[in-house]
């Protein structure tokens, strides 16, 4: 049975064609495809294969001739219907990626004059350059380059504040502007509240959280690790974010999130929000507890700092009311904090099967900021803590590729990604390590993150399992039992969706938690249930 | 880099409908029934394009803007004239332009209207770079017939080596396959190509170019000028994207990366083939099958010019 179906004076890129009839040939029931022109030998070719003679002699060498052969009458038409689909189909990809290379700064800017962000990935060197450009052509600019000299950073910062532009970055791989999610960033919920971060996980891990407790992101700016941290570079950026989104109708709660700034600069910052007059948090990773001050609520951890700014953006007025609301895990994620007792319950649960020598907490984290999260966590609970990006050069790790004692490691460090890509976009390195230290007898809990959203591997979680499977496999051989507590970062919206990352992890027996610091609780909890010999 | 303008471009003044906007190429179909292409650069240039280079991105932006704003209809069209009414020593303009019967919205991003100056255009052909490149490499290292064979076990290295993207092509195990090894037997072969297998330039077309830039090498001319006219007078057979590149072929200038492989051929022997393996692997990634279908024509080609003398 024989069709030929014709579309009069088209023109397909040639690789759609290729792929249309490689498509329908592979269809059940389909005997013969041919996708061609329909030029004087094509129909001769085509009349040999027994195709209708005067049906194709009407035709011109610019029409588009599917000649499709199959066993009946329901495979010719889902075969015909598929080739024009799959024609359609690559078109419409074409034309929705919407992607114009251009070899120049200038010439990007001509594509569209209305732009106004430019997002500026080049080697350090360069880096810097170019961001010149763009500031000077009047775009705020997120530079996602490292290797950028201090100097450079201090001249490039100034410039922009000159102008009235945010200067995100140098290294700043997440913000979410006007609800676009921009490098490895989320899609969260628009709402009210604004957040500026010198941390891409810690942004990400807090504005999936608060999408998690309902409320929603105004504008999520990322500023660059040293932004903060560096009292000549003096949080610019931080601090033009602030009075930015003071001014923004649209943002009634400010959350910033960085690790300890410079003692002026932190000041600086308080004062910013305070003078803002928005309810506000402020978390900065590893700080010691810190009270309140007026509109200002101080956050001890990522988790409590999502928490409070839903609360505010909920309508809570000021800290002591939302402190006031946030009630201790009654069995739903939201607004809730972790109740104690249920966290040690589960870590007892799963304490009880391990063998002896099974001591050791090994955190394998992609995410930066939530390995300094865990890592200030631990180190707090149990003491000595191991890490690659310990302050502290006694628990600095000696070889970041093989733990010794608790540890807490960064994949995403230079030392793991030198010509390699990160581990968020690539995560088999950390299967690799998962495996390795399911191998070693002293483990007693894998800790891990899970980061999703844009820039990270389409399936992160199907990239573990095996690994997971093997070490917990490699721990009962031994007569053990390997606990793997997980958290994931995320939404529902993602391109990876949360549900189907976390379904993976649990189908593997992996706990997985609702944010970071839970994660890192459990972990710790099942490591002082060993120490304190509950087996 | 300033603007080239292949020499097979019609002169202006004249008008022609968008056909496709693609990553590289701008395709437009112009009254006499072959397409003339705008081109990024110098790499995609062949003899009936122009390449915009500096100006290439916002004139592709714009022509996408008019192309999918025109919809199914494809009634936008690049306008190429002199402005002005004498047309001595102007540069041309190239304009975008949405034609009547567009009922929609007007176009946004500014596309109707927008124009291009080619200033200090120069015009592109590749064929007196052939003639030097045979008249150097004919002295060197046993000249032109050492630089043929070393080239031939180069290209069928290389084409052994690499797997067709597809076994529907005319090289494959499929009906085009199965037909393009009957139609060598023929008498009226290779000229029987034109208009030949799959793809929107026929991949008979692509093997004919190679054919014929290879052929340019070397062997009598008056076969030669006989395959050409023969190819000439079945133009009408393919399309028009195989029919602007076949005018290229006959006219002696076949697309940039073809030709980049025949001058890497000439060079073959005394540079021990460094530049045509980068050549031959920049062919191979054009196109969906092109590349490859060019490649197996330009060896066929070299093969048909072996065992002949140096034309001088």
């Amino acid at each position: 049975m024989k069709r030929l179906t014709v579309r009069k004076d088209a023109y397909y890129d040639s690789v759609f064609l290729m792929l249309a009839a490689r498509g329908i040939k592979g269809m059940k029931g389909v005997r013969e495809a041919v996708v061609a022109m329909a030029t004087a030998m094509n129909v001769e070719l085509l009349v040999e294969l027994g195709f209708n003679k005067a049906e194709l002699k009407a035709l011109s060498p610019n029409d588009m001739a599917v000649a499709i052969e199959a066993d009946d009458e329901a495979a010719l038409e889902a075969a015909t219907q598929e080739a024009f689909d799959a024609l359609t189909r690559k078109k419409a990809a074409a034309a929705g990626a919407g992607l114009v290379k251009t070899g120049s700064m200038a010439a990007a800017l001509k594509l569209d004059e209305d732009a106004n962000v430019a997002i500026i990935s080049v080697p350090g060197a360069y880096a810097a350059r170019e961001a010149r450009k763009a500031l000077t052509a009047g775009l705020h600019v997120m530079l996602f380059s490292d290797n950028v000299s201090l100097e450079d950073e201090i001249a490039l910062k100034k410039l922009a504040l000159s102008k009235g532009l945010l200067m995100m970055g140098p290294d700043c791989g997440t913000a979410i502007i006007n609800g676009k999610p921009l490098c490895f960033a989320n899609v969260v919920r628009r709402g009210s509240v604004g957040i500026v971060a010198a941390s891409g996980t810690g942004l990400q891990e807090v504005s999936c959280l608060i999408d998690r407790y309902g409320a929603g992101v105004s504008q999520a700016i990322g500023t660059g690790g040293r932004d903060l941290k560096n009292a000549a570079v003096g949080g610019m950026t931080s601090i033009l974010a602030i009075k930015a989104l003071s001014a923004d109708p649209a943002t009634t709660v400010l959350a910033v999130v960085a690790k300890p700034p410079a003692p002026d600069v932190a000041a600086k910052l308080i004062q910013a929000l305070k003078d803002s007059g928005k309810p506000s948090v402020a978390h900065f990773l590893g700080m010691a507890p810190r009270p309140d001050e007026g509109n200002v609520a101080f956050a001890q951890d990522l988790e409590e700092a999502a928490l409070l700014a839903a609360r505010f953006a909920g309508g809570d007025p000021s800290p002591a009311s939302a402190r006031a609301n946030i009630l201790d895990d009654s069995g739903n994620d939201r607004y809730n904090r972790p109740r104690p007792q249920a966290i040690q319950a589960l870590a007892s649960t799963e304490a009880a099967s391990m063998a002896p020598g099974q001591r050791y907490l090994r955190g394998l984290y992609t995410g930066g900021t939530l390995a300094d999260e865990a890592l200030f966590l631990a180190q707090r609970a149990l003491g000595g803590v191991y890490s690659n990006n310990h302050t502290d050069s006694a628990w600095l790790m000696a070889d970041p590729k093989l733990s010794v004692g608790h540890a807490i490691v960064d994949l995403g460090d230079d030392v793991f990604t030198a010509g390699k890509p990160h581990p968020m976009i690539d995560p088999a390195a950390r299967a690799e390590r998962i495996a390795q230290e399911g191998r070693d007898p002293q483990t007693a809990v894998i800790l891990m993150d899970l980061v999703i959203g844009y820039g990270s591997h389409p399936d992160p979680a199907g990239a573990c399992v095996q690994a997971i499977r093997e070490a917990r496999a490699a721990a009962e051989a031994r007569g053990g039992y390997l606990p793997v507590i997980a958290s994931v970062t995320g939404t529902a919206a993602d391109p990876q969706g949360y549900a189907g990352q976390v379904a993976k992890l649990e189908a593997e027996g992996v706990i997985v938690m609702p944010s970071n610091y839970r994660a890192a609780l459990l972990a710790i909890e099942i490591i002082k249930h060993r120490s304190g010999g509950n087996r | 880099m300033r603007p080239r303008i292949g020499f097979l471009v019609p002169p202006p003044d004249w008008s022609a409908l968008i056909v496709g906007v693609y990553e590289k190429a701008i395709s437009l179909l112009h009254a006499d029934g072959a397409l003339v292409s705008l081109v990024r650069g110098a790499e995609d240039m062949e003899a009936r394009a122009i390449a915009l280079d500096e100006s290439w991105d916002i004139f592709a932006w714009k022509a996408k803007q008019a192309f999918e704003e025109a919809g199914y209809k494809r009634q936008a069209y690049v306008d190429f004239r002199l402005p002005g009414s004498s047309g001595v020593n102007q540069a041309p303009c190239i304009t975008l332009r949405i034609g009547e019967g567009y009922g929609g919205a007007e176009p946004s991003h500014g596309a109707q209207g927008f124009s291009l100056a080619l200033d200090d255009a120069e015009p592109w052909d590749t064929r007196d770079e052939l003639r030097q490149g045979c008249r150097a490499a004919l002295p060197a290292d046993g000249g032109l017939a050492a630089a043929i064979a070393a080239s031939l076990a180069m290209l069928k290295a290389f084409l052994a080596q690499t797997i067709p993207e597809s076994s529907d092509g005319i090289g494959g195990g499929g009906s085009f396959g199965k037909a393009f090894t009957r139609l060598k037997e023929r008498q009226d072969f290779p000229a029987c190509l034109v208009g030949f297998g799959p793809g929107t330039t026929p991949a008979g077309d692509d093997w004919l170019a190679g054919f014929l830039a290879a052929a340019e090498l070397g062997g009598p001319l008056n076969r030669l000028a006989g395959l050409q006219a023969d190819i000439r007078q079945r133009l009408p057979s393919t399309g028009a994207a195989g029919r602007a590149l076949l005018l290229g072929a006959i006219a002696g200038a076949p697309p940039a990366y073809l030709s980049r492989v025949r001058q890497a051929c000439l060079r073959c022997a005394a540079d021990g083939g460094s530049a045509l393996s980068l050549a031959i692997e920049a062919a191979l990634g054009h196109g969906a099958s092109s590349g490859r279908d060019s490649l197996e024509g330009f060896q066929a080609g070299l093969e048909s010019i072996q065992d002949f003398s140096p034309r001088d």
